[in-house]
């Protein structure tokens, strides 16, 4: 299981790649390899408003629907369309190819001590088997 | 939790494992769309030991097998199998199986894991005249080679299965000879594939499995677990017990009327499928494929003109067409080519098909 040791990670298997206010999001290498098959990813639209936590899109494999959580507050300001056509990126490259969306994050001094770095998340998946 | 001879296997191969009519069944070993086109290509083995075997064997076997179950058993010779179901008096469906003639008044039912206790019951409690009725579930394993190069795979185990004359045809079966024992080959599945199950003693399980594997690793076998066991069934339009298929419902409305033979002067349940027909079948089992990427999924609510027309019974995305597909049992009267499907309250357009979404 990889998990780079300069993202944020939430419980919920999404990581956070922050630069400056500038926030990369994706799901992990144990969301993928737990999911199985990535076969249909829906994204909200650039433009929108997203709260920590707020439900920012669905993954889907052939087995299972989940709903994609944001890390952080902020605007969408771009989002990943050649995933949507390529949702296998998901399982080949989950940190890379498969970034989800972008997004301005506005209040990360607030929130940034909510989110998870890469050995406790790598801790709590070990636990969670 | 149960277990089939083969879970330590399973383990080895890096299955993933999930929990299936009380079992713990491999989930998938590669991926589920990988090993669904390996069936689909070349062959897959499957673990089947979960599922059930009753025995019902005695002088009045037939009759009452007959009697108890919908299908034409008079019709069966030994060595020949057919689909049936176990019907209540409403007429709705116990369980789907297989039932295989073994010889004059000695029958094996092939049941579904998560239905064998109850089965058992509902027989025992229907019992008449001299038979014996005995679950051999626990001793009996079961291996699924499925898929074109499956005939191939399996002669190179079970030389027999070439002798002209001694060739198995489909919903047949025979018995061949591994390590001394015998094993029941029957050219059956559930994945609409050429293929055939094999029923031998638990304690040769392991080894049968293993044997399949290596003679067929050079035609690219691969282990299958249940996710895509579920996908290839689904393609076919077959029904999986619990979806398509329960207590309160006849087979009639499933496209499975086929297998009720109302010319049988009584079975259980007749006389309620019989009233069924004369009131009109209400709902009828269709298959949509969707015209976008959306994947629909179990009890996903089918629209006509903002009318709630149907509902999902099997949702899943198809590896052979890349696309979301589903069957559905919808109003009887409604004769659209086109529907939509309420996926997460979004309406998604999807194509009315008739079963089964691959022609085989």
């Amino acid at each position: 299981m990889q998990v780079p040791k300069d993202l944020k990670y939430t419980k919920e298997h999404e990581w956070a790649r922050i630069e400056g206010s500038a926030v990369t999001i994706g799901i992990t290498d144990y969301a993928q390899d737990k999911l199985g098959d990535v076969v249909f990813i829906e994204l909200e639209d650039a433009g929108t408003q997203m709260k920590q936590g707020e439900k920012f899109g669905t993954v889907e494999s052939v087995k299972s629907v989940s709903d994609l959580f944001a890390p952080l507050s902020g605007k969408i300001r771009e989002v990943n369309k050649d995933l949507v056509d390529h949702p296998e990126f998901v399982n080949k490259d989950p940190y890379g190819k498969a970034w989800m969306i972008k997004l301005a994050a506005d209040a990360l001094k607030n929130e940034l001590a909510n989110l998870l770095d890469a050995d406790a998340y790598e801790k709590y998946c070990k636990e969670a088997g | 939790m149960n277990y089939t001879p083969l879970y330590e296997t399973h383990k080895k191969l890096g299955a993933k494992l999930m929990e299936f009519g009380g079992f713990d069944m491999p989930l998938q070993y590669t991926g589920i769309i990988d090993e669904h086109l390996a069936v689909r290509n070349k062959a897959g083995i499957f673990d089947v030991s979960h599922m059930g075997e009753i025995f019902i064997e005695g002088r009045d076997a037939q009759t009452f097998c007959e009697w108890l179950t919908p299908n034409h058993i008079t019709a069966l010779q030994p060595g020949q199998a057919h689909y049936s179901f176990l019907l209540n008096e409403g007429g709705g469906v116990i369980d789907d199986l297989i039932i295989y003639k073994l010889a004059e008044n000695s029958f094996m039912f092939c049941v579904n894991a998560s239905n064998i206790n109850k089965d058992y019951q509902w027989i025992m409690k229907q019992k008449q005249g001299s038979v014996h009725i005995s679950d051999r579930s626990p001793e009996t394993g079961m291996i699924s080679v499925q898929g074109p190069l499956a005939g191939t795979i399996m002669a190179l185990i079970f030389p027999s299965l070439q002798v002209p004359g001694k060739t198995i045809k489909r919903f047949t079966f025979s018995a061949g000879d591994f390590k001394g024992r015998q094993v029941s080959i029957s050219r059956t599945g559930y994945t609409g594939e050429d293929g055939y199950e094999c029923f031998i003693d638990k304690t040769l399980v392991v080894e049968l499995w293993n044997a399949v594997m290596e003679k067929g690793m050079p035609y690219g076998i691969k282990p299958i677990g249940l996710g895509a066991r579920d996908t290839l069934r689904a393609e076919m339009g077959y029904p999986l017990y619990g979806m398509e298929l329960n207590e309160t419902m006849t087979p009639l409305a499933a496209n499975l009327g086929w297998v009720v033979k109302m010319d049988k002067k009584s079975f259980m349940g007749r006389d309620a499928l019989k009233s069924a027909v004369q009131q009109g079948i209400s709902k009828k089992l269709v298959g949509i494929i969707m015209n976008g990427k959306s994947i629909p999924r179990h009890q996903n609510l089918v629209v006509l003109k903002d009318k709630v027309i149907g509902e999902v019974t099997t949702g899943t995305y198809s590896p052979s067409l890349s696309r979301g597909i589903a069957m559905a049992y919808i109003d009887t009267a409604v004769d659209a080519a086109e529907v939509g499907i309420d996926i997460r309250s979004i309406l998604h357009s999807g194509t009315v098909v008739q079963l089964p979404f691959i022609k085989k």
